[in-house]
This record gives structure tokens, C-alpha cells and sequence, in this order.
């Protein structure tokens, strides 16, 4: 069972890519890979390690399997090619993609991951007057201490 | 049985294209190598795919030569190989040697005794080598061939059984990876299995031989979400490994290219054409 954030320990940011999440894992495992340090005084502390950094990988890969969309997010441009495979559609479904039960999966999911990243971009969300009201209340906090955020408030 | 794991080659790059291509020829000369001219007969795309993936996984070091083929003399061709392809090759050397000693007991097929006989020799070492692997491929083809004998009509114990088979395969060693490239190779080898049995219904039909879609004949809509279901499976297990060379290559196989062998596709292809 892990005690630190899976995230920490391969140094990635939980918004990091599963490109960029997976380039991690393999460059720290190569790290501390056991056949590396078999002579090392200090081998079993890199066994830990491996062992630590292989469950991290495996739990973030498996958060994002059940909640998150496994992504395309790599940048290359690649994703939207096999979509429009005209040969892709054997059984004459047409629109070309015969993975539609997938891709339906695919899309739900995407669109739970864009909900759970607004929540976790604040409850007050893009609301103009929340944003107003903080900032008058962080004021009015900074003068009571001394001080004048917003000199014009 | 084996060739729908292939490229869709129009959605590859033709950098990526030449380097599947390396790989295909660098399994060929390997086979050739270890096990002679009945060796190399036995190549496919599957393997192929196999060799790429555990290469991918683990990035061992690669050799790469140019060269001439007997079968393409007239262009160099380029041959790359590691310790994954010499895993490929006695995989390949396996599961024909086995099909073949199938062949003969279940059809009398002569064919099947000529192939076995070239081919036990060199299976020895291999089973030997590999146990596990040995043993769920005989096991699963010898209890496959007990429901075609049977007739059992049951599609879906008949794919977790070539499932099963594949899945072992895919599983190159018992390490971390294992769990996941064995439910790869599970949904992947349920794949080949009903695509097969679906492809060949007609004809088995017309000639009476077995299927188990026989007597209860699936409707497009439910071949599709079949076939679906394992795909989507297997490709899910495939993006939480963390492969990151040849992804795309990969990826091709993965959500195109199994498509392309289907004959409904081939046909759409030379319609297209025609047109």
C-alpha cells in the first residue's frame, strides 16, 4: 500500500499526459531497476524503490482506467486518423468506425474526466461576482492587518 | 486461423511502415536461421505483432542489418532483431508444430504428419525451453479439437480456450507485466478465434463442416459488438502498459488493422476500387 501520492513518487503532475506518465515510470525504473545495483551496498533500498515506483505506476494507470479516458493526449495529432478508417467498418455500419461501442465508452468517460477537472478547479467555477467578492474579502482581511491590497477599495 | 492481427498500411507513416516491415523480415530470418526453410514457411503477422509489443515493453537492444531475401532478391531489404524476435520465432515454431500433430490425429491429414515430423525436432528444444507455454498449447488445442470432434456448439468456451492459449504466449516471462499481457493476449486470442469462426461460417456450412455459429447464426449487430468487446479489451490493457516505441505502429494493428482482415472489409476494398 502506498503512503505517498503515486503522482510524487514519479515526479509528474496528476494532469500529466499517460504519455509523459509513462516516459516517467520507465526512466525511474531503469533507475532502480534490482539487475542494475547487484553489487551496490545500497540494493535493497533500490529494490524498494522499484518496487515503489512500479506500484505508483500501476495504481495511476488504474485510477485513470476506471474514471479517465486513456488519452490521446500525446500531441502528435494521431488520434482522430483511426476514427475515419474506411476499412474499419467491416460488418457496413458505416461512418467508418467500427469501435463505436468504444469509442462511446471513450467519449463517456472524457466527459466525466472535463466534470471531475472543472470541480477541482474551485467550487466558485468562472462566476464573475464570487471573484469580485473574494477579492474585496482579501482585501479587507489585508487592511485589518496593516496593510492595502486594493488601494482603490 | 492467424493473419487478421496486420497493419493498415494506408494509415501508416512510411517511416513507421519500414520499421513493421524490418521487423516481419527480421522474424523471417530468424526462423530461417534457427529452423531452416520449414521454420521461415510458418511466419505471420500475429507473431510479428508479438515481437513488436515485448519489444516495446521492454526495450531490449536491437540489431539491425540490410541485406538480400531468396524470396525478394531484387531489393535490399532491412532485418531488425532482438531477444524478443528469437521468442517470437519459437513461439511460431510451437503453435505450427502443434496444429500440424492436430491436423494429423483429428483429419488424418498428411500434410499435418509431414509438417510435425519436420518441425518436432526442432519443438523439442522449445518445449523444453518454455514448459508453460508448451503445455497450454497443447492442452487448449488438444480441447479444442475435442469439441470440434463433438461438435460442441459453444462459441464462447471455444475463444477462452484459444484465449487461453494466446495468452500464455503473450506472457514471455513471469514478472510484473504478466497479468496484464496475458489478459492481452486472452482478449486478443477471443478475437482471432470467433473473427474465424465468423469468416469461415459460410463455407463450413455449405461444406458441413464444424463451427459453433452453426446452429445459432449471430446477426451483424451482434457479431460487431462481439468482436467489439474483446478488441476493446485488449486494447485497453494495452494503453496501461507503458509503451511509448512504436506506439503508433501498434496502436495501427490494434484499432485498424484487425479490421482489414475481416473478408466483409476486403470486399468494401474492391468495391471501392472498382469504383
Amino acid at each position: 500500500m502506498l503512503s505517498k501520492d503515486p503522482y510524487d513518487i514519479l515526479g509528474v503532475s496528476p494532469y500529466a499526459t499517460d504519455d509523459e506518465v509513462k516516459r516517467a515510470y520507465r526512466d525511474l525504473a531503469k533507475k532502480y531497476h534490482p539487475d542494475l545495483h547487484v553489487d551496490n551496498p545500497l540494493a535493497e533500498l533500490a529494490q524498494d524503490k522499484f518496487r515503489e515506483v512500479q506500484e505508483a505506476y500501476d495504481a495511476v494507470m488504474q485510477e485513470r482506467a476506471s474514471g479517465m479516458p486513456h488519452s490521446y493526449q500525446s500531441g502528435n495529432g494521431q488520434s482522430g486518423t483511426y476514427n475515419n478508417g474506411r476499412a474499419a467498418d467491416p460488418f457496413g455500419f458505416g461512418g467508418g468506425y467500427s469501435n463505436q461501442g468504444y469509442q462511446n465508452n471513450y467519449n463517456n468517460n472524457y466527459n466525466n474526466y472535463q466534470q471531475r477537472q472543472n470541480q477541482y478547479r474551485g467550487e466558485s467555477g468562472n462566476d464573475p461576482c464570487n471573484c469580485c467578492m473574494e477579492l474585496w474579502c482579501l482585501d479587507s482581511i489585508c487592511e485589518c492587518m496593516g496593510g492595502d491590497l486594493i488601494r482603490c477599495c | 486461423m492467424f493473419g487478421y492481427i496486420r497493419i493498415l498500411k494506408p494509415e501508416l507513416k512510411v517511416r513507421e511502415y519500414n520499421r513493421y516491415r524490418s521487423f516481419y523480415c527480421g522474424l523471417c530470418r530468424v526462423l530461417k536461421k534457427n529452423y531452416g526453410f520449414s521454420g521461415a514457411i510458418t511466419l505471420t503477422y500475429d507473431m510479428t505483432f508479438l515481437v513488436m509489443l515485448l519489444n516495446s515493453l521492454y526495450e531490449p537492444e536491437e540489431q539491425t542489418r540490410t541485406g538480400r531475401c531468396e524470396l525478394h532478391p531484387l531489393t535490399r531489404r532491412t532485418f531488425i532483431s532482438s531477444e524478443m524476435t528469437a521468442y517470437g520465432a519459437d513461439m511460431n515454431i510451437l503453435l505450427a508444430y502443434y496444429k500440424q500433430l492436430d491436423d494429423w490425429h483429428d483429419d488424418n491429414d498428411p500434410k499435418g504428419l509431414a509438417m510435425s515430423g519436420l518441425l518436432k525436432r526442432r519443438a523439442r528444444g522449445i518445449i523444453s525451453k518454455y514448459p508453460r507455454q508448451a503445455e497450454a498449447v497443447r492442452t487448449r488445442l488438444h480441447q479444442l479439437s475435442l469439441m470440434e470432434k463433438h461438435q460442441v456448439m459453444e462459441p464462447d468456451t471455444a475463444a477462452d480456450l484459444f484465449g487461453e492459449l494466446l495468452g500464455q504466449i503473450f506472457c514471455m516471462k513471469e514478472d510484473v507485466w504478466k497479468q496484464k499481457l496475458y489478459e492481452m493476449g486472452f482478449y486478443m486470442g477471443r478475437f482471432i478465434y470467433l473473427a474465424d469462426a465468423l469468416s469461415d461460417l459460410e463455407q463450413d456450412k455449405k461444406h458441413g463442416k464444424y463451427n459453433p455459429f452453426s446452429e445459432k447464426e449471430p446477426t451483424q449487430e451482434e457479431a460487431r459488438v462481439l468482436l467489439t468487446t474483446c478488441m476493446a479489451e485488449c486494447a485497453a490493457r494495452f494503453e496501461t502498459l507503458p509503451v511509448l516505441r512504436d506506439v503508433e505502429i501498434l496502436r495501427n494493428i490494434l484499432y485498424a488493422g484487425v479490421w482489414s482482415g475481416l473478408p466483409e472489409a476486403n470486399t468494401e476494398e474492391r468495391q471501392a476500387d472498382a469504383e
